[in-house]
């Protein structure tokens, strides 16, 4: 049977810290955060820090597509972030053999306070694939993945088996969601937000950030469309803790069973991106689990205190940080830690580091008990 | 690898449970809260994380009860047993409850009790504890049930992983309608189960 190998082709983050892959990465390379405090009356009652889309400026290119009336604002991100990581690719959405992927968590939830003159069944994840399908004239209607905090590392695993069998060419996997009262108010309830920007990893660390965002991967089976240095998905997998709904598993379990999975065998990889949330819990269970599959010695970092949270646009734009590390070997300090502070040792990336990068694990751990790994490869070609 | 097959399955709708052995009916309940409450006291009503659960999780466990007790799922490693479930409405049921906690500023209670149930995979979540499985999950979105795309990535995922068995299915709840198809998919014989196809998901899902 034909297994196809997967490769990057483009990509594409909008965050608070810009509407690029480029302008994000240089931003956290030189360790500006998007974390501000702000009092956001639309969203909390109460000042809290966040990272936000910058409106007016998307409004702007919004405006410029002649999108600005017809999609919320949820669906321009996805809009905006998919056009970008096709910039230039011949990858065409309406080709039979491309599928687009979202993963988000709420979707279009600000709609449930304010529908803004949008219909109701906009409240629906599979309305705004609908929608994204028939803006980009797709043939099949976009596939929707919503599995808490890990669908973004999710999606991508199943980019990658659609093509290893050959099923679709292309996959175009976005990530994407929008910051809303709802959101908010749901994390203050568990008192799990910090006070201030977060600080994955740190003795002191007190809770997460939250934050918004699109992040927009294409991969497909065809090596000579991507550019070069070749990023490649070796594996991905994914294991429940079958332990706590809304906690980690003290023993990291699930994400024990999924790393073991990945890695099966392979010792040297350069890099781990974590899920780094920041909450004692989070931090701790995933020092355990790294450490059950020996790999405390590789350097750790969490993007989270330069984005936030970013919930089901998490795993798709850190997957893209990491391709940055791995494009220009600089593994990037994890903003917000100062002092080791997790139940067993972690090398936590506390400057940043120029290393030749080749083989990066991403990792993702959520509500649900939900754990994903994936794992991504650097070569000539 | 055998031939995949569906081993067991399990179907509710309203007032109606269907599985291989069996149909029960519970035709007196007009309310989905006391419909869930008598199937649960039907199983014995032992397990009493029940309560905390939303409907759409209580549904899950419901079915997966059904699902799982003619079935030697226990033979599997618990991380070789992977799910992955769909739905239409995501948690709306609890999303909305959630939302009105949070309508009036001056009357504000968001609890993380609802909170946490305003994701669709916390159901999974549920299922995992209650039979101890720490396979891989996934959720899908769709507006109808979608056999095919179900059929599509469970096949993958038992081809290029290393689970051995699935529980596949839909399971989606608002209130005005309420719907469970859950099937166990392992490799196995005509004597073990009926061939694994999109159609005969689809056949099952449509009992009435």
């Amino acid at each position: 049977m034909i297994r196809r190998r997967t490769y990057i082709a483009g990509d594409n983050i909008i965050t608070s810290l810009g509407f690029t892959t480029g302008e994000n990465f240089r931003n956290i390379a030189c360790g500006i955060t998007g974390v501000k405090a702000g009092k956001y009356e639309d969203i909390y009652p109460e000042e809290f820090p966040a990272s936000l889309v910058d409106s007016s400026e998307l409004l702007l290119r919004s405006r410029e597509l002649n999108i600005d009336k017809d999609y919320t604002r949820f669906e321009q991100l996805i809009i905006h972030s998919i056009r970008g990581a096709l910039a230039n690719l011949p990858v065409t959405p309406s080709n039979l053999g491309t599928l687009i992927i979202l993963s988000t968590t709420k979707g279009n939830v600000s709609s449930l306070k304010n529908n803004k003159g949008f219909p109701d069944d906009r409240i629906h994840l599979w309305k705004s694939a609908q929608v994204i399908g028939q803006y980009f004239n797709t043939i099949f209607a976009p596939l929707v993945v919503s599995n808490a905090c890990v669908s973004g590392v999710l999606a991508l695993i199943a980019a990658h088996r659609f093509i290893e069998n050959d099923v679709f060419r292309n996959v175009i996997v976005c990530g994407c969601d929008e910051l809303s009262e709802f959101i908010v108010s749901g994390f203050q309830s568990f008192f799990s937000l910090s006070k201030d920007v977060c600080m994955p990893f740190d003795k002191d660390r007190s809770g997460l950030s939250l934050g918004e965002g699109a992040g927009t991967v294409v991969l497909t089976g065809d090596k000579s469309i991507c550019p070069h240095p070749l990023i490649e998905v070796i594996a991905g997998s994914g294991s429940n803790d079958a332990n706590h709904i809304s906690g980690p598993s003290r023993t990291g379990e699930g994400l024990y069973v999924a790393i073991n999975e990945v890695l099966n065998g392979i010792t040297d990889i350069d890099f781990i991106s974590a899920h780094g949330t920041a909450t004692a819990y989070n931090d701790d269970m995933e020092s355990v689990a790294f450490s059950r599959c020996g790999l405390n010695p590789i350097p750790v970092n969490s993007y989270k205190g330069y984005i936030g949270h970013t919930l089901g646009a998490a795993g798709v734009i850190e997957s893209i940080f990491c391709f940055e590390t791995m494009r220009k070997n600089l593994l990037v300090k994890t903003f917000g830690f100062e002092n080791p502070g997790t139940t067993e040792k972690l090398n936590v990336v506390d400057r940043n580091i120029a290393r030749v990068t080749n083989r990066v694990l991403k990792t993702a751990s959520g509500f649900g008990g939900s754990n994903a790994v994936i794992l991504f490869e650097k070569s000539d070609g | 690898m055998d031939n995949l097959v569906i081993s067991s399955y399990c179907l509710i709708r309203k007032g109606i449970v269907i599985t291989p052995d069996e149909r029960l009916e519970f035709p007196e309940n007009k309310n989905d809260g006391k419909f869930l409450k008598e199937v649960f006291k039907h199983l014995g009503g032992s397990y009493a994380k029940f309560y905390k659960m939303d409907r759409l999780c209580k549904l899950a466990y419901l079915a997966s009860e059904f699902l799982l007790a003619s079935n030697e799922y226990k033979k599997f490693r618990s991380e070789d047993v992977a799910m992955v479930f769909s739905n239409s409405n995501s948690s709306l049921d609890s999303d909305l409850k959630h939302q009105k906690s949070i309508a009036d500023r001056e009357f504000y209670f968001p609890e993380p009790a609802t909170f946490v149930y305003t994701l669709p995979n916390i159901m999974l979540g549920e299922l995992s504890i209650r039979h101890n499985l720490k396979g891989e999950n996934m959720f899908f979105i769709s507006e109808k049930f979608n056999s095919g795309v179900l059929y599509d990535f469970t096949v993958m995922l038992l081809r290029n992983s290393r689970h051995k068995a699935c529980i596949a299915g839909w399971v989606d709840y608002t209130n005005t309608e309420l719907l469970a198809a859950l099937f166990f998919i392992e490799p196995g014989k005509e004597t073990t189960g009926q061939d694994f196809t999109p159609k005969l998901m689809q056949k099952i899902y449509n009992f009435q």
